[in-house]
C-alpha cells in the first residue's frame, strides 16, 4: 500500500544480509516477504509482479543474473537493459511494404473474381450456344418432316379445318403467307374433288443456327382426283425454321 | 507489431498473393471451351461434306463431247477407289453417250442439305439441274440426289449415291 511504512524487522533484516544491499522503497501492493526466509536472488522484481509460484522457468531466469537484478534495484531511474527476450526489431518490414502487399492481395483476389466470372459467363454462353446448335440440327429436321406432311397435304372438303391446324405451325410472320396460298387454290380443288398427300423422303440441313435452320426436303406430292389418273410430283423443298417458346415453326416454304 | 510479426505477415500475404496469380492464370490459360471447340469441327465438317457432294454433282452433269478427257479426270479424283470401280460403267456409259449424241450438258447445284454426319461418314441430300443439250434437241433436268461419302486419311470421298 502506498505511503505504508516498511516493519522494523524487515529494516533489520536488509541491512544484516551479507551484501548489505541499501534498501528500496516499496512499491504499492508489495507484500513483505516472511521473516526468516532467505530471499530469492531477484526478490526486487519478484516484488513488482503478483506471486505466481507456479512460475518455474520466470524463476530460474531471474536467478541466472542476480547481479543485474541488483543493480536495477539500485538505480530505479536507470532504463532496465537487463529485460529478457525484448530484442530489437531487425529485418521486419515496413509497413507500407505490408499495405502494398494486402493491396495487391486484394488486387489479385479481385482479378481472380473476374476470371471465375468471366469462365463460368462464357462456358454458358458456349453451352447454351451448342444446345441451340444441336436443337437446329436434331430438332428442327424432325419438326420440318412433320410440318411439311401436314401443310403440303391437301384435302379439299377440309380446307377450313386444315388452315386452322396448319396457323399452330407457323410462325406469324408466315402464316398470313401461306393462308392466302391455300385459300387461292381452294376453289379449285372444291371443282376437281382433289386430294394432296405429301410425304417425305429425306431431310437434310442446308444451315442450322440457333435462331434459324434451314431444313432441305425431299417431298413426293401425289394428287387424287376422281376420274383422273393420279399424279406425283417430286419436290425439293427447303423449309425455314425458326425456334419459338412452343417449339420449331415454320417460317417460310421455298421450292425448287 | 514487432519485427517478428511483420516478417510472418508479409510471409503470409506473399503467399497469399502468389496463389491468387497462380489460381489466375491457370483459369486464363485452361481452356474450357471443349463443347465450342467440338461445334467449330462439327461446322466445319458439315461444309466440307456440303462442298465435297456439291462439287461432285456439278461435275458429273457438266461435260462435253469435245472434252471428255477432262470429264474423267475432274470426277474421279473425288472417288473413293471402290466407288470409282463401279461408278466407271456408269462413265463409259456417258462418255460413249456424249460421242454419240454430240452431248453438252451443264450441271448447276441449286442447294445441298446434311442428312447425316459422323466422324468418318456423312450423307448429304443435293438438288442439282441440268441443261442438256443434244442433236435431237435441249432439254432441262432436275436431280435430287443422296450422295454418300466416307473420310478417308483426312480427306472426304464420295461413295456412293442414289437418285431420290
Amino acid at each position: 500500500m502506498a505511503g505504508e511504512r516498511v516493519p522494523a524487522e524487515v529494516r533489520k533484516d536488509l541491512m544484516d544480509s551479507p551484501s548489505k544491499r541499501p534498501t528500496r522503497r516499496r512499491i504499492a501492493g508489495e507484500r513483505t516477504r516472511p521473516s526468516g526466509s532467505a530471499p530469492p536472488a531477484s526478490a526486487s522484481r519478484e516484488t513488482v509482479a503478483p506471486e505466481q509460484p507456479s512460475q518455474p522457468a520466470v524463476a530460474s531466469e531471474h536467478t541466472a543474473a542476480p547481479e543485474e537484478a541488483a543493480r536495477t534495484a539500485t538505480d530505479p531511474g536507470e532504463p532496465d537493459h537487463s529485460a529478457p527476450t525484448q530484442r530489437p526489431d531487425r529485418g521486419g518490414p515496413p509497413s507500407w511494404v505490408l499495405a502494398v502487399l494486402a493491396g495487391l492481395l486484394v488486387a489479385a483476389l479481385a482479378l481472380d473474381g473476374f476470371v471465375v466470372w468471366r469462365e463460368v459467363s462464357q462456358h454458358r454462353a458456349q453451352e447454351e450456344a451448342a444446345r441451340a446448335m444441336h436443337s437446329a440440327v436434331i430438332q428442327a429436321p424432325a419438326v420440318a418432316e412433320r410440318s411439311a406432311e401436314a401443310l403440303l397435304s391437301f384435302q379439299h372438303d377440309t380446307v377450313q379445318q386444315d388452315v386452322a391446324e396448319a396457323r399452330r405451325l407457323l410462325s406469324d410472320r408466315y402464316a398470313p403467307d401461306y393462308v392466302s396460298s391455300i385459300k387461292a387454290s381452294e376453289g379449285v380443288a372444291a371443282q376437281t374433288k382433289a386430294t394432296v398427300s405429301a410425304e417425305v423422303l429425306s431431310s437434310g440441313v442446308v444451315e442450322a443456327s440457333g435462331e434459324r435452320a434451314d431444313i432441305l426436303l425431299f417431298v413426293n406430292q401425289t394428287t387424287k382426283a376422281p376420274g383422273q389418273e393420279s399424279r406425283t410430283a417430286l419436290n425439293r423443298v427447303v423449309f425455314t425454321m425458326v425456334p419459338r417458346e412452343s417449339g420449331w415453326l415454320v417460317d417460310e416454304i421455298k421450292a425448287f | 507489431m514487432t519485427g517478428r510479426n511483420r516478417r510472418h505477415l508479409s510471409y503470409g500475404l506473399s503467399a497469399a498473393l502468389l496463389v491468387a496469380l497462380a489460381f489466375a492464370v491457370v483459369l486464363t490459360l485452361v481452356d474450357p471451351g471443349s463443347s465450342a471447340a467440338s461445334s467449330t469441327q462439327e461446322s466445319a465438317a458439315r461444309k466440307e461434306v456440303q462442298r465435297v457432294a456439291s462439287s461432285f454433282a456439278a461435275n458429273v452433269n457438266t461435260y462435253s463431247s469435245s472434252k471428255v478427257d477432262g470429264y474423267t479426270k475432274r470426277v474421279r479424283p473425288l472417288l473413293t477407289d471402290k466407288f470409282e470401280k463401279s461408278f466407271s460403267q456408269a462413265i463409259e456409259g456417258i462418255l460413249s453417250q456424249m460421242r454419240s449424241a454430240k452431248v453438252q450438258s451443264k450441271g448447276e447445284v441449286l442447294v445441298t442439305g446434311v442428312s447425316s454426319l459422323d466422324q468418318d461418314s456423312a450423307t448429304v441430300l443435293v438438288v442439282s439441274d441440268a441443261d442438256v443439250s443434244t442433236s435431237a434437241g435441249d432439254r432441262a433436268r432436275h436431280f435430287r440426289w443422296e450422295v454418300n461419302l466416307v473420310r478417308q486419311e483426312g480427306k472426304w470421298l464420295v461413295n456412293g449415291f442414289q437418285p431420290k
